[in-house]
């Protein structure tokens, strides 16, 4: 029977296989947009390339200007769910499209755009910098051939996308949107109890001003206060005993008019009349009037006590109904002014909140700015490290051999001295954001000491001096023994020439003058000529320098003599010792083509030369 | 079972597919995309059999459960293939006379 053949049913199920055929318009986000491409590319080249493309992910532009739009800008237009970018905001918006799209125009076709080369050397130019000896360098070969170095070297571009696909990681979180609405429904409840306290205390205050009015204890006294006084002490009193005697003058006048009302009665009811009834009846009546007339004065001046008593009931009354009032709203207002305080200080709260959040995108959103801003800055360190790292690896690969050399145990222990352990020291780096870490460093006071006894005494010297100290362990007989073999005598000076003249250019502190005697020294030229014969990089740029001419005569020592650049002889042994900066940009100053990737493996490194003092 | 090159490659184009729906319903993002394929292209080729393959399909669920599907589908086919493969050595049995054999087979195979 034959195997059935599980190709077709197993993968039919796969629930992905229908929906996938569908290709969105537009990119809605970093993933999204690496599905699109994924699909895309799956239909060009097939699942496996596309899978096998998953690993280095090289960023597309799409993906790099999609993450642009989703990291900048914050504010949504709510009628098109698109962002919403003003002012500075736009212009830096815009401004990091047009690099990213200056940027893939380079990675794709090695020319930088007119519109941004100025910046894009600068930067280089700023980084090599940074490298020790590098000022020398610039200033005999220019900045111009430095920067052609690194933008002709198809690396660069490699390390810009290796760059690239850091800065796709960098997604800017949004701001909380909790904070803004904690922040906004704080302010809505502060403003409610501010209402509220300012309605209460309107009214506290116009009750606290009624009473004032009636403090006696106030400097002048309240009005009011004076007026219960005054009423008090003096008009009430007074007005008491007019009123008493009015009162008394109101009976005597009531009787009186009576009397003179009964007379007048009599005389009109009375059945004849007088003959002089009508002038009896009108003196009557001026007389009653008269009298009624002064009993409303009297009792106008009770009406008048009444009246006093009145008012000073009624101010006493409104006293008391302000301190009732009062009594009720002081409880009031300070329970609202402290839970105003508390409202308050929960919106300081959440501004501060709000302010972080939006404080922490802020920076986030210039992180991520400043990483496409540097992106060439950043390129050209790993450029320039990494470069520092394969020289010295390779430089490790040519010392192991030579160790491998060593005949016996006392020559491998001889051969250990010169292999760095006597200039370089281990210790812990301690990390910040990273683990600490066991790394090296050079002992620059033995090194100056030993480089010293070399440039002025030449290797045979130092080399004796070296295994002659207290601390090296070897018997003079020993040492005697050994130096007279010529063979290990030359493998033991080279490797000290090798070894302390790469840690010397590390340290940035070899001169022109020094570096000049080493070069054209017969031990120096030895050493240099067996190095770069060791070297297939440094080789191949020798012989490039060799075939435009700009190499005359025969050997290192004439190289060095007859050539017109200064820091020749120093750049040269940088480039051979430590696959530092000159060997990058000295055939390129030179004017030999491609010269700056045939030396790729080697270098620009952070070694330098300083000017002799 | 052996596991034939298209298979290896149905196998593949099923996880490019599911890595495309993961990322566009976030269950995967982008970043997760390396390790899948380096996990997946350095094992793929060293399977040998439909066995080895499940082996391989199932730690791939367990770590990414995106691919849980797949590890479902290529056990179902081998389920498929063993109940294909005693069903033929019943009728081998029943052919050549060994009756009560392939009627204890299929009982056994019916109870599993």
């Amino acid at each position: 029977m034959a195997e059935p053949t599980p190709s077709s049913e197993a993968v039919v199920r796969v629930a992905a296989s229908e929906k996938v055929e569908k290709v969105r318009p537009g990119p809605t986000n970093v993933d999204q947009q690496r599905a699109n491409t994924l699909r895309v590319e799956m239909a060009e080249k097939g699942a496996r390339k596309t899978l096998e493309d998953t690993i280095s992910l090289t960023p597309k532009k799409g993906e790099i200007t999609a993450l642009i739009d989703e990291n900048l800008g914050t504010e949504i237009d709510p009628e098109n769910g698109e962002k919403v970018r003003k002012g500075k905001q736009r212009t830096e918006h815009k401004t990091a499209i047009t690099s990213v799209d200056n940027l893939f125009a380079y990675i794709e076709t090695g020319k930088v755009s007119t519109d941004n080369e100025v910046q894009v050397r600068a930067d280089i130019g700023e980084i090599f910098r940074m490298y020790p000896g590098a000022e020398d360098i610039i200033r005999e070969l220019g900045s111009e051939t430095i920067t052609d170095s690194v933008l002709n070297d198809p690396e660069f571009r490699v390390k810009l996308q290796e760059r690239l696909t850091e800065i796709k990681g960098k997604k800017v979180a949004e701001i909380d949107p909790g904070a803004e609405s904690a922040f906004k429904e704080a302010q809505r409840a502060e403003a409610a109890k501010q209402r509220e306290h300012d309605r209460l205390k309107g009214e506290a205050d116009g009750v606290r001003k009624g009473l004032k009015s009636f403090d006696s204890t106030e400097v002048p006294p309240g009005e009011k206060s004076k007026r219960i006084d005054k009423l008090t002490k003096t008009e009430i009193p007074k007005l008491e005993k007019d009123s008493k005697n009015a009162e008394a003058k109101i009976r005597d006048l009531d009787r009186r008019i009576k009397s003179q009302e009964t007379t007048r009665a009599h005389i009109d009811k009375g059945a004849v009349k007088a003959a002089n009834y009508g002038e009896l009846i009108g003196e009557l009546d001026t007389e009653i009037a008269n009298l009624e007339e002064q009993r409303d004065e009297q009792q106008a001046i009770v009406d008048t006590y009444d009246e006093a008593k009145s008012e000073k009931e009624q101010l006493i009354q409104e006293k008391d109904d302000l301190r009732q009032r009062k009594s009720e709203l002081d409880p009031q207002e300070d329970r609202v002014i402290s839970e105003l305080d508390e409202l308050h200080e929960q919106t300081a709260q959440a501004e501060v909140a709000f302010a972080r959040a939006k404080k922490a995108h802020s920076m986030q959103e210039r992180e991520f700015l400043l990483s496409l801003e540097d992106v060439y800055k950043d390129a050209a360190v790993k450029l320039y490290d990494d470069r520092i790292k394969n020289a010295e690896a390779a430089q490790d690969a040519v010392l192991a051999k030579e160790l491998e050399k060593a005949k016996d145990g006392l020559e491998k222990q001889i051969m250990d001295q010169f292999s760095g352990k006597r200039w370089d020291e281990k210790y812990t780096k301690h990390g910040i954001l990273r683990p600490d870490r066991q790394s090296v460093r050079i002992k620059s006071d033995v090194v100056d000491r030993d480089f010293a006894k070399l440039v002025t005494e030449g290797p045979e010297a130092t080399v004796r001096e070296i295994l002659s100290s207290k601390n090296s362990g070897f018997t003079a007989a020993e040492i005697e023994e050994k130096m007279k073999d010529p063979e290990f005598k030359k493998q033991a000076q080279d490797m000290l020439v090798e070894q302390l003249v790469t840690r010397k250019i590390k340290t940035g502190k070899i001169t022109e003058s020094e570096a000049f005697i080493i070069g054209t020294s017969p031990w120096g030229a030895e050493v240099i000529d067996t190095a770069i014969a060791k070297n297939s990089a440094v080789q191949n740029s020798i012989d490039q320098l060799r075939d435009i001419g700009a190499l005359k005569g025969d050997g290192v020592m004439d190289w060095i003599k007859n050539h017109p650049n200064k820091t020749f002889a120093a750049m040269l042994l940088s480039a051979i010792f430590s696959g530092g900066l000159a060997l990058v940009a000295l055939p390129v100053g030179l004017g030999v083509a491609g010269a700056a990737s045939a030396a790729g493996g080697l270098g620009a490194g952070g070694y330098g030369i300083r000017k002799a003092a | 079972m052996g596991v034939t090159a298209d298979h290896k490659e149905e196998v593949i184009k099923s996880i490019v597919e599911s890595i495309i729906q993961a990322l566009e319903n976030s269950n995967l993002s982008e970043a997760d995309l390396p390790e899948i394929g380096k996990f997946v292209l350095a094992r793929i080729d060293n399977i040998q059999t439909h066995d080895e393959l499940v082996l391989f399909v199932g730690e791939l669920a367990t770590k990414w459960s995106v691919f849980k599907h797949i590890e479902s589908s290529e056990k179902a086919v081998a389920e498929r293939h063993d109940e294909l493969q005693t069903a033929e050595k019943i009728g081998d049995l029943a052919t050549s006379g060994r009756i009560e054999e392939a009627l204890g087979l299929a009982k056994k195979a019916t109870e599993e």
